[in-house]
C-alpha cells in the first residue's frame, strides 16, 4: 500500500500536451483551496460586493498567468506551480482583494498578462494587455493637494511629503519622466537586445521606480511589483531576498493604512525600496554588459 | 542640418534626447520660479530695493554679508525692467543649463562617451539639489559650482592657467569652492599646476572687491567678508548638514567645538596631504575627481557650521564619478538624496526637528561614501602602474 501511494504521488498523467504528476494536481488543487479560505477569512471586513468576488477571480487568474509566465522563463514545472502556489496565498494579493476590496487585480491581471504575451512574441496583445492595465490602474488614482503620497512609502517619506505638493505633483512627473526618457535613449543608443531577461529585469526595475517617484501612490501602490519580483525570483532564486523584502514593506503599508500606524518608521521602508531599486537596477547594467 | 549632425558625429536620437530633457528641465524651473522662500524675503529682495533705492552706493554699506561679485549681480538685475525674483531666478536657471553643458562636455572628455556625456547633460537638468538651488530656493550656488567646472574642464584640456583663472572665479564668489582645494595642492605637486597659477585665487578676489571698495566700503571689510560671513549662524555645530556634528551632538560645546572642528579638518587635511605628497602619480582625469569628489565630502564633514546645501558640490562631482565608473552608480543617488533631504529639512521650515531619517543616520551614510572615494583613491595610488619616479615628473592621461 505505501509503495502503491509513494508511486501514485510522482506517477505521470498526460492529457494532451499537459503532463503532470499527482503531487502536482494536489497542490493545485489544495492551494486553490486554501487561497479561498485565506480570502474568506478576511472577506466580510468590507463587505461583499459582486466587483469584490470578480477581484478574488482575478487573483486566480492573475496566479495563472504569472505561473505561465514562469514556466515560460525557466521551464521548470515545479517552479511554475510553486508560483501559482506562492501568488495564491501572497499576503498583499489577498488583502487587496478580499480584505480591502481595493481590487487591484483587474489591472495587475492585464499587465501580467500583456508581459506574457510579449515574451511570447506576440507584439500587439502584448502591447494592448499592458496599455488595459495601465489604464485601470491610473484611472484609480487620485492627485492628492495635502500630502505627496497615499500611504506608499515611497521617496517622499525620506524628503518630507507635505510641502510643495502641488508643484511636486508636477515636478516629479517632470522628473520621473525624463529618468524614463533616459533610460529609453541609453537603450536606444547602445543598441541593446532586449533579450526575454532583460525585459523582466526592466520590469521589475520600472514596477518599483515608477511608484517610489510618483506622487500620490496608495498603500497598494507596490501590487505590480510584489507580483513582479516572484517572478524574478523564480528566475533567479538567488534574489529570493527581492519578493520577500518588497512584500514586507508591501504589507507594511496595508496595516498602515489598516492599522493607522506601522511597527516600523515608514521612512526605513523607503529606505528598503531606494536598496531594491539599486539592486534591480545593478542587474539591468551587468545584463546588458553581458549581452 | 545633416552637415551640422555629420560635423559633431550626433544624430537625430541625440538631438531628440537634448531637445526633450531641456524642455523638461524648462518646465520644472518654470513651474518652481514662483516659489518666495525665507532667504528670498530676508536677503535678496531687500538687497535688490536697497540696490534700486541707493544704485551702486549701496555697496559702501555693511548690509550685504555676500562676495561683493555676487553682489554685482544683483546690482544688474535691480537695474533690469523685470520683476527682480523672475529676474534673480532667470539667471541662476539659465546658468543651471550652461553647467549641464559643461557637465557633459567634462563626461566625454573624461570617458570618451558620448552617450554618457549626453546623460549627464540630462540627468545634471533634473537632479533635485540643482534645480531646488536655482529655481525653488532661489540661492546662487550654480555659479561658483559652474566655475569649479570650468576649472575641470580647462584642467583635462591641460590648460592649468586657464583652469585656476576659472576656480580664482569660483572663489570670487564663494568660499565653500575651497573645500576642494587640496587636489590643486596634489596637482602642483604633480607639476599639473604651477604656483604662479595659484596667484589667481586672491587675485580674482581682490579684483573683484575693487568697485565695492571704490563705491566706499572699508577695504579690510571687504577682504574679511567671508571671514565675517562665517561668524554667523553658529547657532549650532551643524546648520542641517548630515556631518560628523549630527553624530557626537551639534548642540554642545558650541564655542569650543566650532574652533577644535576647524583645527582638526586643518589637521586631517595636513595628514591626508603629507600622506599623498610622498609619491607621484599618473594624473589621469579620472584621478583629479576621485580626489574633488573626496575633499567635497571630506572637508564639510568635518568643517562646523555647515549648512544644508554644502554638499551640492559633491553632488554633481559623485555625478561625473559614476559616468567614470559604473560599478560607484550608487554613490550619486545616496550622495544626492541626502543633500535634497537636508535641502527639504530647511524648505519645509522644520527648525530643530530631525527629518524623517535621522540626519545622524545620514551622517553615517555619508561616511560611508567618504570611505568609498577614499579606499577608491588609495587603491589607485597604490597601484605600482599609476605611480612614477619623483624626478620624472607627472604626465597627464587620459582616463
Amino acid at each position: 500500500m505505501d509503495e502503491w501511494l509513494r508511486n501514485l504521488i510522482v506517477k505521470k498523467w498526460k492529457i494532451k500536451n499537459l503532463e503532470f504528476s499527482f503531487l502536482d494536481a494536489l497542490l493545485a488543487v489544495c492551494i486553490t483551496g486554501t487561497g479561498a479560505m485565506l480570502r474568506l477569512a478576511v472577506i466580510e471586513y468590507t463587505g461583499i460586493t459582486s466587483q469584490k468576488l470578480i477581484g478574488v477571480m482575478m487573483d486566480v487568474f492573475t496566479a495563472a498567468v504569472c505561473s505561465a509566465l514562469v514556466y515560460d522563463y525557466t521551464g521548470s514545472r515545479n517552479r511554475t506551480l510553486l508560483s501559482y502556489g506562492v501568488l495564491m496565498i501572497y499576503p498583499t494579493m489577498a488583502a487587496n482583494s478580499a480584505l480591502m476590496g481595493e481590487n487591484s487585480s483587474y489591472y495587475v491581471f492585464f499587465i501580467f498578462l500583456g508581459l506574457y504575451c510579449l515574451e511570447r512574441g506576440e507584439k500587439w496583445r502584448g502591447i494592448i494587455g499592458m496599455a488595459a492595465g495601465a489604464v485601470l490602474g491610473a484611472a484609480r488614482l487620485e492627485l492628492s493637494r495635502e500630502v505627496l503620497n497615499l500611504g506608499w512609502p515611497n521617496l517622499y517619506e525620506i524628503i518630507g511629503k507635505k510641502m510643495f505638493v502641488e508643484l511636486y505633483n508636477q515636478v516629479s512627473f517632470l522628473c520621473l519622466l525624463g529618468v524614463l526618457f533616459t533610460m529609453v535613449y541609453i537603450l536606444v543608443k547602445r543598441k541593446t537586445v532586449i533579450t526575454k531577461d532583460l525585459a523582466l529585469q526592466l520590469f521589475v526595475f520600472l514596477a518599483i521606480l515608477i511608484p517610489y517617484l510618483a506622487p500620490s501612490m496608495p498603500a497598494w501602490a507596490g501590487l505590480t511589483a510584489d507580483v513582479a519580483a516572484l517572478v524574478y525570483c523564480m528566475r533567479w532564486p538567488k534574489k529570493f531576498y527581492v519578493p520577500m523584502l518588497h512584500l514586507i514593506v508591501s504589507y507594511s503599508a496595508y496595516a498602515n493604512g489598516l492599522n493607522g500606524e506601522t511597527k516600523l518608521p515608514m521612512a526605513l521602508y523607503a529606505v528598503i525600496l531606494l536598496v531594491l531599486l539599486l539592486d534591480t537596477g545593478a542587474g539591468i547594467c551587468r545584463e546588458i554588459e553581458k549581452n | 542640418m545633416k552637415k551640422l549632425l555629420d560635423k559633431y558625429q550626433w544624430d537625430r536620437a541625440d538631438i531628440l534626447y537634448l531637445l526633450v530633457m531641456t524642455v523638461i528641465g524648462l518646465a520644472v524651473r518654470g513651474i518652481l520660479r514662483v516659489v518666495t522662500t525665507v532667504d528670498w524675503e530676508m536677503y535678496w529682495d531687500p538687497w535688490i530695493s536697497d540696490l534700486k533705492e541707493m544704485g551702486f552706493s549701496y555697496l559702501a554699506t555693511d548690509r550685504y554679508d555676500y562676495a561683493p561679485s555676487f553682489v554685482y549681480i544683483l546690482w544688474v538685475i535691480s537695474r533690469l525692467p523685470v520683476n527682480p525674483m523672475t529676474g534673480y531666478k532667470a539667471i541662476h536657471m539659465t546658468l543651471d543649463f550652461v553647467a549641464a553643458a559643461v557637465m557633459g562636455r567634462i563626461v566625454f572628455e573624461t570617458t570618451g562617451d558620448k552617450i554618457k556625456s549626453f546623460c549627464t547633460y540630462g540627468l545634471m537638468l533634473i537632479i533635485p539639489t540643482i534645480w531646488a538651488d536655482s529655481a525653488l530656493w532661489a540661492q546662487c550656488d550654480i555659479i561658483f559650482m559652474l566655475f569649479v567646472m570650468l576649472c575641470f574642464y580647462y584642467l583635462f584640456q591641460e590648460r592649468p592657467n586657464r583652469a585656476m583663472f576659472f576656480y580664482g572665479l569660483a572663489f570670487a564668489f564663494k568660499l565653500q569652492s575651497l573645500f576642494i582645494f587640496p587636489f590643486l595642492v596634489i596637482l602642483w605637486v604633480n607639476k599639473k599646476v604651477k604656483i604662479q597659477h595659484f596667484l589667481w585665487i586672491p587675485g580674482l578676489y581682490f579684483l573683484s572687491i575693487i568697485p565695492a571698495w571704490a563705491a566706499g566700503r572699508p577695504l579690510m571689510d571687504l577682504i574679511n567678508i567671508y571671514m565675517a560671513q562665517g561668524a554667523q549662524d553658529v547657532w549650532s555645530l551643524s546648520i542641517k548638514w548630515a556631518n560628523i556634528y549630527q553624530i557626537i551632538g551639534n548642540e554642545y560645546f558650541l564655542l569650543e567645538y566650532a574652533e577644535a572642528g576647524t583645527w582638526l579638518i586643518l589637521g586631517i587635511l595636513m595628514c591626508i596631504l603629507f600622506a599623498m605628497a610622498q609619491k607621484r602619480y599618473r594624473i589621469t582625469n579620472g584621478f583629479i575627481v576621485q580626489m574633488a569628489l573626496f575633499f567635497a565630502i571630506l572637508t564639510p564633514y568635518f568643517l562646523p557650521h555647515m549648512h544644508e546645501r554644502y554638499g551640492c558640490l559633491a553632488d554633481i562631482l559623485a555625478v561625473i564619478y559614476a559616468m567614470m565608473n559604473g560599478k560607484r552608480f550608487f554613490v550619486p543617488v545616496i550622495q544626492i538624496l541626502m543633500s535634497f533631504t537636508c535641502y527639504m529639512a530647511y524648505l519645509s521650515h522644520l527648525g530643530w526637528a530631525e527629518p524623517s531619517i535621522f540626519y545622524g543616520v545620514w551622517a553615517l551614510a555619508e561616511l560611508g561614501l567618504l570611505v568609498i572615494a577614499g579606499l577608491d583613491m588609495w587603491r589607485y595610488m597604490a597601484d605600482p602602474a599609476n605611480q612614477i619616479p619623483p624626478e620624472k615628473g607627472g604626465s597627464k592621461e587620459h582616463g
